[in-house]
Formats: structure tokens, C-alpha cells, sequence
């Protein structure tokens, strides 16, 4: 057998490498102003558009206030071209009527989605050239279309002009409230009718940082300031929201390095705004910081190539045990193992690096410390949740003879296999020592709840408690019990839903069920086949809902698409979550598609019957980035009644996924999520499982495990 | 600011009792780590204070220990540690600290780091144009190219550790059409480098190494 490195012995008190997590930014040679941000959030003006981009993956947040009006819009510039905008807007004094009978609220809250895409790059002579829909389907307070140019004269200087129909084509005659129920995109109206001009230019100071602004606005404010009633909309204002004396608005903005801009405006003659936004990119990182890897003990030219060893008494215990101890540096287990005089093959639990890339890396490292000079290849298979995902193979040559080379990562890249992995080679052995395990934990939670109509920031917080009892390599009990001590809702009124309470009874569930169990279920994840993962939970699968679920999944490891299945019998949960039901009961399912691309698009298409008992499908897309961030959004179009699904619709969303040693800067598997969904209504809506077998296999697949193929010899 | 709040968010969320060691000794480690940091740059900035110094190494001290040693310093991070050989692979040496980073060397040429938070992952060896790697923040390697020129600078005096010797100064300067940098080198008359400034990267930015025996 090998011998184990020594332990590096220091003398003295060597001092620790300090670590900074200040990184100095490469010299930019960027001559033109950077994009800004204007009133709505988006890369604008004050209240007009530009032309311009936000560097890719962009995520930026702006808040912003003048007369009675505040907006909160969250924008991600979805590809270098395209960019997406989710905003919620609060207007003060505020009294509409409509189809539906009058809103009594003085306070109105809207939501809104833009898209804009740039057509055309800057060049020397001409302007980069976008379109944009603004408010293209909520319920077009918003809605504008328009076709602007901008371009940079100089480092300091850029002009901005437009053309807009909707709100910004400079008329007082604006039909754009096209239904008080929102939700629809009103393509019949967009880029028809009137159309105005609009423009501006912005000023670098000699202060760095600081930018001054102006601009003709397109946009006369009729419907904040209309007190008349319009044939067959019946919309009332009581008073005016302010005077528009002037279309010209006028601004000074401060960025700080850090990206934080902060804005004042005198808008339309009479108003005073400010404006505040911030900025994350997942492609601007400090990296994290970890133990580096042990090295790759090389075997020399002349080395044994005698199988011998295998004879000897007890080896594969040993081979495990020491194999184990190596992994167990990194957070990784050695789940079963099987070995021959010229192949080796691991199954490892990876409960530390995002990348399973970098796990990889580290057990093939490992494994060559360990394993006689005759063993000529490794096989590494990441075990996720119990299942066995992929089998990476490395030879050991490659391993030796690349670990220093400049190129070594792509070289290498091309010479490993991944495929399908099957059931453990007989005479393999499991390790013993992992099943049962029983892992419990307390911690505290928050939550905010966005965008109801009568309460559209609430917080919410509480204790939970957690406990899993995994019985074997895949089989598992675990359950959750929460106590809040911050309830969002203390008087919720009943729900008015024309649909199954399905959801909209969470109000309930705050109050009556405090402190309740919010899971408590088994669950059993198996496969069927190489490519073919299963799943079958049962219990109370969630706070609302109880039963049986069951999955199966198809995906082959070497593919970027998969096929999956969904059937659940459940019964809706009494409100006190406890044990009890209430009468309600259906089932529900889903066929699935997967599909990834390779500059990191994710789509997914789920089509069945939903938890109200209507039918549709849920569209979603993410881009997900190869260091763990996920930037994405679905839309739910089911048979519900538009008029019984309530405002907004359709269930539709946005989500974000930040990996913690992003936030960090430390190797860490977990994440934060958070979602944004414009409203929740009993439509659409699919059980809350959080085990699913796609999101369990996936990142163990070729395309996650070449996407951050960099973090191999990490 | 945002990247602040999701610290703190983190620090929240993870501040829990839990059965896995394992997870709990991370979590702990993380949330200890954030605010050993915090306190310390706390401290610091209110008493104004710098830490003792430790106590100066010497060549005595070197001779006491079989192990091969280099002394490596960060001047940008103010930090420098010992580091001991630890494994060869087909003549690139590759020395840890016991912070666990390593850097890995052939014959006096930076080619790696590991553990730190911006690696040099790998470096091309031979040859007037140099291929730099990099990560980036998605995990994507990234080249960074430079064309290096070596011209001899006299002799001079070199203090390490307690000893001083007269060496033999080299200075290569390296440029692409971004970004120039100067590494330094300071080789006996017998052929062995004893001292080497070098460049490790955009973030990091240049490594000073001491061969101690």
C-alpha cells in the first residue's frame, strides 16, 4: 500500500496567510458613461428610456418617489440584449372604478413587467438603437411601447431620442387601462395609435460619480391627474396627483463604486423625486476561500504494476477507512466502494462543494493517495439524496500529467467520461457507519410577503424546528414544526376566491395553525434503471396538504433534456396543522420536459392538473450560472376562470437563487432563495415538495459538471 | 449594501443548533469566521493597535528541521507564512502553509496557488509568451497572455530571515497591450535562486518567495 504524506510539520508560528476580501478591479477601459437607471427602474433617463444595456446578469433594485407615487421595480438584464423588469407601484389618493364594481382602497397598488431589447449597437457614427414594452400585461396604468436611440459624444456626454406610443406618445388621449383585472398582454394596443417624441441628455460632472440630467418627457400623466369618467370605464379620481406645468424634468444622480445611485429630480415644473437603487451581478464575484487540495501524488515512471495488494486480508475495509479519513477533510463521505487491482470505483456523499466538479477534483486527488500504484482509473460517483446521479471516470494518468499543466483543466475535460451508473458492482461494500442517521436542527425564519392588494409588504418570522431520521440510502423521515412570533396577517379576512381555497386560506393556516407541523412525511427515492430515478413521499407532504406522491424521473447523465412524472392523491390540511384533514381531496399530477442549453437557459414545461382541479401547464425559465446563481420565472396558464382566479389572472412569478459562498466567501452547498410572485391565487398552483428528482440529480449531470469544470483542481 | 444584508441574512439563518457536526462544525465555522473577522477589525480600528509581531525565524531555526522550507509573502495582504514541501509531481514542487494554502513551484517559477481566494490555477513554463489561468466568477477558466523579458541587474545585498547574502539580481518584465509587471529574482553564484518576487495575478498581485534551505 502507499504510505500517507506526512503531515506537514511547522515550525515556529508560521503566521496564517491574512486573506483580504478586497479585490482590486481590472483597469477599465471603458470610455463611455455607464448605463443608469431612471424613475422606473429600468436604464433610463428620469422618466424616459435609453437605448442602453446594463452589463450582463445585471440585477438591479430601484425604489423611487415623487408626487403620490412610489415605485419599486426589480430589473435583470436576462441576456446582453435583453432585459426584463418586475415592478410593484404604490399610488397614494387613489380611487378607481371599474366592470367589477369600485375600488374602495385610497391606496392602489400595481404591478407591471417591461421587456426592452437592444436592436443595434453603438458604432462610431451611429446610436445603439432598443425597443421596449413597458407594462406589457399587467393592468396597463404603465403600458407604453417605444423605439429609442442613444448615443455617446465623448467620454462625458450622451444624447438620448425617441418615438412612444401608449402613455409616452405625448398626447392627453390615453387609452391604456384596458381591464381593472390586469394580467393579459395587451398586444392589440401596443405601437398603434398616437406617437410622440421624447428625448434628453445626460452630463458626466467633473465629480466622479456625479451625473446631471434632462429630458423631454412624452409622458403627460393623464390618468393620475383625470377626474372625468371615460365611456365604459367608469375611472374617478378624486383629486388630482399633482399640476404638470412642463414636459422638460431635470436630475442629479450619484453613483458610488460600490453601484449604489441615488437620485433627485424636479419633474414636470411642480415636483420634487428622489430615486435609490442598487446592483448585483452573479458574474462579479470575490471568489471564496478554502483549504487547498491535497496534491496529486504521482506514481513515477517505473512503478509496481502488481496486483497483489488485493489479496491482502481486509482490504477493502482498510481501502475504505482511509479513503473516508481522506474525504472526510473536505466534508465527504465514501457511501460504498468497489475496487479491483486496476480499477476503483467510489460513491461519495458531497455535503460541501456546490461545484461537483470540485468534488470530483478532491476525490480523484484522494483517491490516488490511497489506492495502489496498479489502479489505472478512478470512477466517481456523486450520490445525491440517496441516489446514485453519474459515474465521472478519470484515468490516473491523466490525473498525474495534467495537474500541472497550463491547459490541464481543458485537457483533461476532454478525456473524462461521464454516463449513467447502474447498481454497485457485486462485491462492492457500503460503508456502515452513515445509515440510520438522525440530524435535527432549530433556527430561526423569516419571511416577507410581496404584492397583496390590500397588504403588500408584510413580515413574517418565527422559530422552526427540523428533524431528519435517514434510514437507508435513500429512505428517510423528516418533519418540520414552526412557532412564529411575527404573523404577517393577525385578522385575515376569508378568502373570496372563486376556486378551491387551495392557497388563499394561508391567512388561516398563520393563525390557527401556530405553532404547527408543517411536514412530517416519508419519503423513498430509488432508481429503476441507469437514467431512470422514482420517488414516493407520503405523509403531510406540506402545510397545506397531505397524502401520497410519486415520481418518476427519466434523464440520462450525457443529455441536456429529460422527461418526468408526477401523480399525487392528496388531502387538504385542517388549518391548525395538526393531524387532521379537511374534506377537500384530489389528484393531481404532471408530465414533464427539461430541457438546458448551453449558454445556461433552463426551460421546464409541466402540463396536468393543478391542486383547484384545473388543467394547464407551467412554463418556466432560468438562467442559471455555473457558480450556483439562478435568475428565472413561470407563468401558470390553466382553464380556472379568469374571473374566479381573481387578479392578475394567472399564477406567475420571478425567482432568484444566490448560492451562499457567493455571499460568504466560503464552500458552502447551501443557498438563499426567494421569490417574487405577483400574486397568489388559488389558480396554477402544484404541491410544494422539496425533493423533486430533477433538482436532486441535475447539477451531478454533464452539462453542471463541465459548466464549472474550472473547479476541478480547486 | 445588498451583498451586506445577504451576510447578515446568511449569519441569521445558519445561527442554529444542530445534530450534524459535521454541518454544524461549517456553519459554526462560518458565522465564527465573519465574526472573529468583525471584531477583530473592530478592535483594531478603535484601539489602533497593530498585533504583536511574532517572534523573527532564523537560519538556527531552519537547521533544526529536515523539512524544506520557503518563507512566502503577500505584500498587498501584509502576510507572510512559512510553507513546507509537501509532494513532487514530475518536478513541480508544491509546498503548503499551515493555514492550508499552497503554492506549487518548478525550480524557482510560480505556477499555482490553492486556498487562496483568487488562484493562479495553472501557468504556462517556458518560452517569451506566458498563458496565465484564471478562474472567474462562474467558474470559467480565463487566459491572461503576457511576453516576458529577462535582463540581468547587477549583484545585491539580501537580508533573509537573519543572514544576508550577495546575489545576483535578474529582472524580467512581462506585457501584453493592458497590463506590464516586473518579477525579480536573486540567484547565488552558485546557480540557486534564494529569493524571487513574482507575479501571481490581477486580485493577489505579486508573491514574494525565500528559499530557506
Amino acid at each position: 500500500m502507499k504510505t500517507f504524506l506526512t503531515k506537514p510539520v511547522f515550525i515556529g508560528c508560521a503566521s496564517i496567510l491574512a486573506y483580504s476580501v478586497s479585490a482590486i478591479a481590472l483597469q477599465s477601459q471603458e470610455t463611455r458613461m455607464a448605463p443608469s437607471l431612471g424613475m422606473f427602474g429600468t436604464t433610463g433617463l428620469i422618466d424616459m428610456p435609453t437605448a442602453e444595456s446594463q452589463p450582463d446578469a445585471e440585477l438591479t433594485t430601484n425604489i423611487s418617489s415623487f408626487s403620490d407615487f412610489t415605485r419599486g421595480t426589480f430589473s435583470f438584464q436576462i441576456t446582453p440584449r435583453l432585459s426584463g423588469s418586475f415592478r410593484y407601484a404604490k399610488l397614494n389618493n387613489w380611487a378607481i372604478s371599474g366592470p367589477g364594481g369600485p375600488f374602495t382602497n385610497p391606496d392602489y397598488f400595481d404591478r407591471s413587467f417591461d421587456f426592452q431589447y437592444r436592436l443595434l449597437d453603438e458604432r462610431s457614427y451611429l446610436p445603439a438603437v432598443a425597443v421596449g414594452l413597458r407594462d406589457f400585461m399587467g393592468t396597463g396604468l404603465y403600458s407604453s411601447q417605444y423605439l429609442v436611440a442613444t448615443k455617446n459624444l465623448g467620454p462625458k456626454l450622451k444624447v438620448t431620442g425617441g418615438l412612444g406610443w401608449g402613455r409616452l406618445s405625448d398626447t392627453m388621449d390615453v387609452t391604456a387601462i384596458d381591464s381593472t383585472l390586469g394580467g393579459s398582454p395587451n398586444i392589440g394596443s401596443w405601437f398603434r395609435g398616437d406617437v410622440g417624441g421624447f428625448g434628453g441628455i445626460e452630463w458626466q460632472t467633473p465629480v466622479e460619480g456625479l451625473r446631471l440630467k434632462a429630458e423631454y418627457s412624452s409622458d403627460h400623466y393623464v390618468l393620475e391627474n383625470e377626474l372625468t369618467t371615460r365611456d365604459g370605464q367608469n375611472r374617478m379620481r378624486p383629486a388630482a396627483s399633482f399640476e404638470r406645468k412642463s414636459p422638460i424634468n431635470f436630475g442629479v444622480e450619484y453613483r458610488t463604486k460600490r453601484g449604489m445611485q441615488f437620485g433627485a429630480y424636479y419633474l414636470y415644473g411642480s415636483e420634487v423625486g428622489v430615486s435609490f437603487s442598487t446592483a448585483l451581478n452573479p458574474k462579479r464575484n470575490n471568489g471564496f476561500v478554502d483549504r487547498a487540495p491535497t496534491p496529486v501524488h504521482a506514481r513515477g515512471s517505473n512503478y509496481s504494476r502488481s496486483t497483489d495488494w488485493t489479496q491482502i486480508a481486509g482490504i477493502q475495509d482498510k481501502a475504505r477507512e482511509q479513503l473516508d479519513k481522506e474525504l472526510n477533510k473536505d466534508k465527504m463521505r465514501v457511501e460504498a466502494l468497489h475496487f479491483n487491482g486496476v480499477h476503483a470505483e467510489v460513491r461519495i456523499q458531497n455535503r460541501k462543494y456546490l461545484a461537483v466538479a470540485q468534488a470530483v477534483g478532491r476525490t480523484a486527488r484522494a483517491m490516488a493517495k490511497v489506492f495502489p500504484d496498479s489502479v489505472e482509473s478512478f470512477t466517481i460517483v456523486p450520490v445525491n439524496n440517496g441516489l446514485a446521479s453519474s459515474a465521472i471516470t478519470i484515468q490516473r494518468h491523466d490525473l498525474e500529467t495534467l495537474e500541472n499543466h497550463v491547459n490541464g483543466s481543458e485537457l483533461l475535460a476532454g478525456r473524462v467520461d461521464i454516463s449513467d451508473v447502474g447498481k454497485l458492482p457485486v462485491g462492492g461494500l457500503r460503508s456502515t457507519d452513515l445509515y440510520p442517521r438522525f440530524t435535527w436542527g432549530i433556527a430561526p425564519y423569516f419571511g416577507i410577503q410581496l404584492f397583496d392588494s390590500t397588504n403588500p409588504f408584510a413580515l413574517s418570522g418565527g422559530i422552526r424546528g427540523t428533524a431528519q431520521y435517514q434510514i437507508s440510502s435513500g429512505l428517510s423521515v423528516s418533519g418540520s414544526i414552526a412557532k412564529s412570533f411575527v404573523t404577517a396577517d393577525k385578522n385575515p379576512s376569508p378568502s373570496a376566491s372563486g376556486l378551491e381555497h387551495v392557497r388563499t386560506d394561508i391567512g388561516q393556516y398563520n393563525l390557527q395553525g401556530d405553532p404547527g407541523i408543517e411536514k412530517l412525511s416519508a419519503d423513498y427515492v430509488f432508481k429503476l434503471g441507469p437514467a431512470v430515478y422514482g420517488r414516493i413521499s407520503a405523509g403531510y407532504l406540506e402545510r397545506m396538504f397531505g397524502g401520497v406522491s410519486t415520481e418518476v424521473l427519466w434523464k440520462r447523465a450525457d443529455l441536456n433534456w429529460g422527461l418526468g412524472a408526477e401523480l399525487n392523491y392528496v388531502k387538504q390540511r385542517e388549518f391548525r396543522q395538526l393531524f387532521g384533514f379537511q374534506d377537500y381531496s384530489i389528484a393531481t399530477g404532471h408530465v414533464s420536459a427539461y430541457y438546458e442549453t448551453k449558454n445556461g437557459f433552463e426551460f421546464q414545461v409541466d402540463v396536468g392538473r393543478y391542486l383547484a382541479g384545473d388543467v394547464g401547464a407551467t412554463f418556466s425559465v432560468d438562467r442559471s450560472f455555473d457558480n450556483g446563481w439562478r435568475v428565472g420565472a413561470y407563468a401558470t396558464l390553466t382553464d380556472a376562470d379568469s374571473a374566479l382566479f381573481g387578479e392578475g389572472r394567472f399564477d406567475k412569478g420571478v425567482r432568484l437563487e444566490i448560492p451562499l459562498n457567493w455571499a460568504l466567501g466560503t464552500a458552502s452547498q447551501s443557498s438563499i432563495k426567494t421569490a417574487l410572485t405577483s400574486l397568489v391565487r388559488d389558480g396554477g398552483q402544484r404541491l410544494t415538495i422539496d425533493n423533486r428528482l430533477y433538482e436532486t440529480v441535475r447539477d451531478s449531470h454533464a452539462r453542471k459538471i463541465s459548466g464549472a469544470w474550472g473547479r476541478i483542481w480547486q | 449594501m445588498i451583498k451586506q444584508a445577504l451576510i447578515a441574512i446568511s449569519i441569521l439563518t445558519l445561527s442554529a443548533c444542530s445534530s450534524n457536526n459535521a454541518e454544524q462544525s461549517g456553519v459554526g465555522s462560518i458565522v465564527k469566521a465573519q465574526m472573529k473577522t468583525m471584531i477583530a477589525a473592530r478592535k483594531a480600528a478603535k484601539s489602533g493597535v497593530k498585533p504583536a509581531a511574532a517572534k523573527p525565524f532564523t537560519f538556527a531555526d531552519i537547521a533544526k528541521t529536515k523539512a524544506q522550507l520557503v518563507r512566502i509573502e503577500i505584500p498587498k495582504f501584509k502576510s507572510s507564512a512559512l510553507a513546507q514541501f509537501v509532494n513532487d509531481n514530475g518536478g513541480y514542487k508544491t509546498y503548503f502553509t499551515a493555514g492550508q494554502q499552497s503554492i506549487t513551484l518548478k525550480g524557482s517559477e510560480l505556477t499555482a496557488t490553492r486556498g487562496f481566494r483568487h488562484d493562479l490555477i495553472a501557468r504556462s513554463i517556458g518560452g517569451e509568451t506566458r498563458t496565465y489561468k484564471y478562474l472567474d466568477s462562474e467558474n470559467h477558466l480565463r487566459r491572461f497572455d503576457v511576453t516576458c523579458e529577462t535582463t540581468s541587474a547587477g549583484t545585491e545585498d539580501v537580508q533573509i530571515l537573519d543572514k544576508s547574502f550577495r546575489l545576483r539580481k535578474f529582472e524580467e518584465i512581462c506585457r501584453n497591450e493592458t497590463k506590464a509587471f516586473k518579477n525579480v529574482k536573486w540567484v547565488s553564484a552558485s546557480g540557486k535562486t534564494r529569493k524571487a518576487t513574482q507575479w501571481v495575478g490581477h486580485e493577489v498581485g505579486f508573491i514574494i518567495i525565500e528559499w530557506l534551505n
